[in-house]
């Protein structure tokens, strides 16, 4: 205990490319970035093999980072899944469960923490606003209190002047402290819905069709519809190639409609990828680059048709197998890729492992180091987990639609007075908003070779399935689907019948996990007013 | 009769020449322990709730403990020994086995807590796998008898398990109704070798002088209305548990003090006629002797009465002296040791040869290397899961540091015993490189236990059956 203190001063005199000094612990000469980017499909970048050139700068980072093939997020959603990378545990253990979750439901520790321990200087630039925007909920009343949820030992707490838009800041924070011994989180929303909102306009049509008008400009004044990008109101109307108004289908897109969208999702994303190019090129000029770690990382991927929607709406792989690069200072392990799936939480276990930083007893993920050297890999879990938490049901039932009720409702939905509102829908189901937070329904557990979904209630899903409300469709869930990832790597088809001792395997595996996380499940703010019943004395 | 030479046993009377003697050739070169004392007499002496800070030989200004000073001044003293718990049942119980309390499990008095239905913690059914020191001691040939004033060492928890004869009787006894039965026993036994358990509550909180307090250290002007009652302790008790501490006047605080001074000087007293008894018998010259208590009892230090709440020094830290029948001249050992090392070093000194199971099973070391002068000095873990009030986990480092977790709320204490001694100044905040590192070595080492600290805590009661396990 005492020896650390000896070196705690070693840092400052410890420049680039100068070999550490013997028995110093790494983290006392190690800068470390954080770089989040939110709805990033790994498969959309070049170094993971996409033929759009989307991410040169990206790709120059992969060249010397270790790549992550088979990177599993915990969640679906971003707070979700980044908290569980932040804390290495899984979203019951941490507490972090639903948008809703408070500061005080947030138990897990998290990285910013143990690095403060160490004498990090946290700053975040950020652009998500998942992790700023406190929303308030015009009818419950609910706040959604994203800032105080993330912002706990952050020195420096930023968001982008304008929302959603690239995190330029950092950029002179990073020339301004770059004496300091440092943690940059750089969460990035602009790859996020409303596609390439905030490109500039030169930018954001690069990948468009030619001469393509947007189809959904011709049904009716949406907020936003007379500009020309996508956000949650017309993605929300797609469903299985149609896009509905007014509960009936008004559109069967075309080829170009999809790769009009996907052009603007891609446009997002090399917008981002020039934000990394700026910040790649200053670290090198700071002269940065060999003392500093890099993690770049997507929070969540997105579906783009392949399951009929646009969204990260459940937990298939195209919105839970994500990009992870790791760039270690020196380049080390430059140009590895693994193919053994790791996870979210298994990000910060190997960030501290690396820096010489004990690892937290609590946390659920693992280092996993030994896959990039190489050495024994019996440690690695060989089970991924993922949860989908059900935003629309849950979050965009108590956000999005009490918006879009009050702003957009009567000129989208003319026929509403002939159905429920969903709202009602819900509540009928649930009661009054569910005291029972974050309904774990759906749960999956994945291989390197399978995946297996668990739906809990298949019918309940049937009954409140925001696409069945949206097309008047009834929409079926089964409980169990498996997939064989080798030969079906965008999981459309179910093979649970075909390999049913696989199933059975799997799905006790993660019967287990559930109750696990279960029993587990943080205390919350709950914490210390639970009953207790002293017993007598003596 | 085993020995053969007859010592005039000098050990009460020892005159002050000799002890000079000895440690004058401690300096020049220091004696080796002989460890060969295999089929010696064990005398194992609990004195429930003794905290090692009223000693006077420990540090405590009051002359209270003239016998017990003397032990500790010409044996082997662990000046710096720190119980597994602070309260009875599981503190005693881990030195019987050799485990942490969340090892043999006996961490409540109930395994299964939901009245009307409570069924009592019984180690033979929580940890059956566990051999106790009776057990062995018995298998060598030992008769074995326990004395004890019942409660929370009763036989019922597994207490009993390896004794020929385990008196339990009474609740709260004191050693003015164990040792007259304990010194029948052994007279009735003294040509065999024996493992005699010999415990009393004479300093608890629940215990008063039979023949009343005389307050012979209550200074005279006292103007309070406490009387020293255990009606007036479990009152305060109580009251320290609903309210979080207990306001008293410094008069009355000294006044409580006093009495458990009192308490302690009539067990002081009462120990040594004990063992002059046993001297007599001329049993002593083959006898190894160990003396010490399960955890301590807090009069206020932290503003509240009693123990099992807290791992606070008050609580934890106790007093160990071990005494040999020859060739161990005694020393002062300032190494950090547990109370569960106690097993493994009798077991040594008796030369009883470990089983493979045995081996596995024992936790602690034995401290026979520090009775010959080397240091044994290491981290030691205390845990107190207390009438379901409150569950902690306690690291105390070798150099000083002592981080105490509660499972409840997730608090976090440290502190630096070296300039804290009284543990009033949480460093944790300041100090959280530390508290963080400390922690996760308080975790792995309840982890290795199989018992995980993280997420949420348990409801206290070990699940006898699987189905009670909590959901």
């Amino acid at each position: 205990m005492v020896i650390v203190s000896f070196f705690i001063c070693g840092c400052a005199a410890v420049t680039a490319g100068e070999p550490a000094l013997v028995n110093t612990p790494v983290h006392e000469y190690t800068n470390v970035i954080l770089i989040s980017i939110d709805t990033l499909r790994n498969d959309h970048l070049g170094c993971y093999g996409y033929r759009r050139k989307t991410s040169p700068h990206i790709d120059r980072l992969a060249k010397r980072a270790v790549l992550f093939e088979n990177f599993i997020t915990q969640a679906n959603l971003t707070p979700i899944s980044q908290m569980s990378i932040l804390t290495a545990q899984y979203p019951r253990a941490n507490g972090m469960i639903e948008f809703e979750s408070s500061e005080a439901d947030v138990t897990g520790r998290r990285l910013p923490e143990i690095l403060k321990y160490y004498d990090y200087y946290n700053a975040a630039f950020l652009s998500s606003i998942e992790f700023y925007k406190n929303v308030k909920l015009s009818r419950t009343g609910a706040l959604i209190p994203a800032r105080s949820v993330f912002e706990k030992h952050f020195d420096v707490y930023e968001p982008t002047r304008k929302n959603g838009d690239i995190p330029w800041d950092a950029l002179g924070w990073i020339k301004r402290n770059k004496e300091k011994k440092f943690f940059l989180w750089l969460p990035l929303g602009s790859v996020h819905w409303p596609y390439s909102w905030m490109v500039p306009e030169a930018d954001r049509k690069v990948f468009d069709p030619p001469r393509y008008s947007p189809f959904f400009r011709k049904y009716g004044a949406f907020p936003n519809a007379n500009k020309d990008y996508m956000g949650i109101g017309i993605l929300s109307r797609i469903y299985r190639g149609e896009y509905y108004c007014d509960f009936s289908p008004a559109h069967r897109l075309t080829k170009e409609d999809v790769a009009f969208i996907i052009a603007r999702y891609d446009a997002g994303i090399r917008y981002t990828d020039m934000f990394i190019g700026r910040l790649l090129s200053v670290l090198e000029k700071q002269d940065l680059m060999d003392k500093t770690l890099i993690i770049l990382h997507s929070v969540h991927g997105e579906d783009l048709g392949e399951h009929g929607y646009f969204q990260h709406y459940d937990i298939y792989d195209t919105e839970v197998k994500n990009a992870l690069l790791i760039k270690f200072p020196g380049n080390k392990f430059r140009g590895k890729r693994i193919f053994h799936q790791v996870q979210g939480i298994d990000i910060v276990p190997t960030l501290l492992d690396y820096l010489q930083i004990p690892l937290d007893e609590s946390f659920q993920g693992r280092s996993v180091t030994a896959l990039i050297k190489n050495t024994d890999v019996s440690q690695i879990n060989e089970f991924a987990y993922t949860s989908r938490i059900p935003l629309w049901e849950f979050v965009l039932s108590r956000y999005l639609l009490e918006w879009y009720q009050m702003i957009a409702m009567p000129q989208v939905f003319t026929k509403i007075e002939s159905k429920k509102h969903y709202p009602e829908m819900l509540k009928e189901y649930f009661g009054t908003f569910p005291e029972y937070r974050y309904p774990p329904y759906d749960i999956a557990i994945r291989t390197n070779r399978w995946k297996l979904l668990w739906r809990k209630d298949p019918a309940l899903q049937e009954k409140i399935s925001w696409w069945g409300f949206i097309s008047g469709k009834n929409i079926s869930r089964k409980e169990i689907e498996l997939y064989d990832l080798t030969q079906d790597p965008f999981e459309r088809t179910d093979v649970a019948a075909a390999y049913p001792e696989v199933a059975a395997m799997l799905k006790e595996k993660l019967v287990l996990w559930d109750n696990k996380q279960e029993a587990g499940r943080s205390p919350g703010a709950n914490r210390d007013s639970r009953e207790r019943s002293i017993i007598p004395y003596p | 009769m085993k020995a053969g030479i007859v010592i005039t046993c000098s050990f009460i009377l020892g005159c002050s020449t000799h002890g000079q003697i000895r440690s004058k050739v401690k300096i020049e070169e220091p004696p080796e322990l002989n460890a060969r004392f295999k089929g010696a007499n064990v005398i194992m002496v609990s004195l429930d709730a003794l905290q090692a800070g009223h000693v006077h030989a420990l540090g405590y200004p009051k002359d209270v403990t003239p016998v017990i000073d003397r032990l500790m001044r010409e044996n082997y003293n662990f000046t710096n020994a720190v119980s597994v718990s602070s309260w009875t049942v599981p503190a005693s119980m881990s030195w019987f086995t050799g485990v942490l309390p969340s090892q043999h499990k006996v961490v409540n008095k109930f395994s299964f807590y939901d009245p009307p239905r409570q069924i009592p913690s019984r180690l033979k059914e929580l940890s059956p796998n566990l051999i106790t020191l009776a057990e062995i001691l018995k298998e060598q040939g030992y008769a074995t008898a326990a004395f004890t004033g019942g409660a929370g060492v009763s036989g019922i928890f597994g207490f009993n398990r390896g004794f020929d004869r385990y008196v339990d009787d009474v609740k709260f006894g004191s050693m003015e109704y164990t040792v007259p039965k304990a010194l029948q026993w052994l007279k009735d036994n003294k040509d065999k070798k024996f493992f005699l358990f010999l415990h009393g509550y004479d300093v608890h909180g629940q215990c008063e002088p039979s023949e009343g307090f005389d307050y012979r250290y209550v200074s005279r002007g006292y103007d309070g209305t406490y009387t020293g009652s255990k009606k007036e302790q479990e009152a305060l008790r109580e009251e320290g548990l609903t309210n979080g501490k207990v306001e008293l006047r410094q008069e009355d605080v000294d006044f409580w003090r006093a009495v458990y001074d009192e308490k302690i000087n009539r067990l002081d007293r009462k120990l040594g006629e004990f063992l002059r008894e046993v001297d007599d018998l001329g049993l002593m010259r083959n006898t190894i002797l160990c003396v010490t208590s399960d955890h301590g009892t807090e009069v206020y230090e932290h503003q509240r009465f009693d123990h099992g709440f807290s791992l606070y020094e008050e609580l934890i830290h106790v007093p160990l002296l071990i005494k040999v029948p020859a060739g161990g001249r005694g020393r002062q050992i300032g190494d950090q040791v547990s109370s569960i090392d106690i097993m493994p070093t009798i077991l040594e000194l008796l030369q009883i040869e470990l089983s493979p199971v045995l081996r596995s099973q024992l936790r602690g070391i034995s401290l026979v290397e520090a009775m010959r002068a080397r240091t044994v000095s290491r981290e030691v873990y205390s845990e107190t899961d207390y009438r379901r009030y409150t569950y902690k986990r306690a690291l105390r480092t070798s150099d000083g540091w002592k981080f105490i977790y509660t499972l409840e709320s997730g608090e976090k204490e440290l502190y630096n015993l070296r300039n804290d001694p009284g543990e009033r100044n949480n460093l944790a905040e300041k100090e959280a490189r530390l508290a963080y590192e400390l922690e996760q070595r308080l975790f792995a080492y309840f982890k290795s236990m199989g018992r995980d600290l993280s997420g949420n805590w348990e409801t206290g009661c070990y699940p006898v059956y699987d189905s009670q396990a909590p959901r």
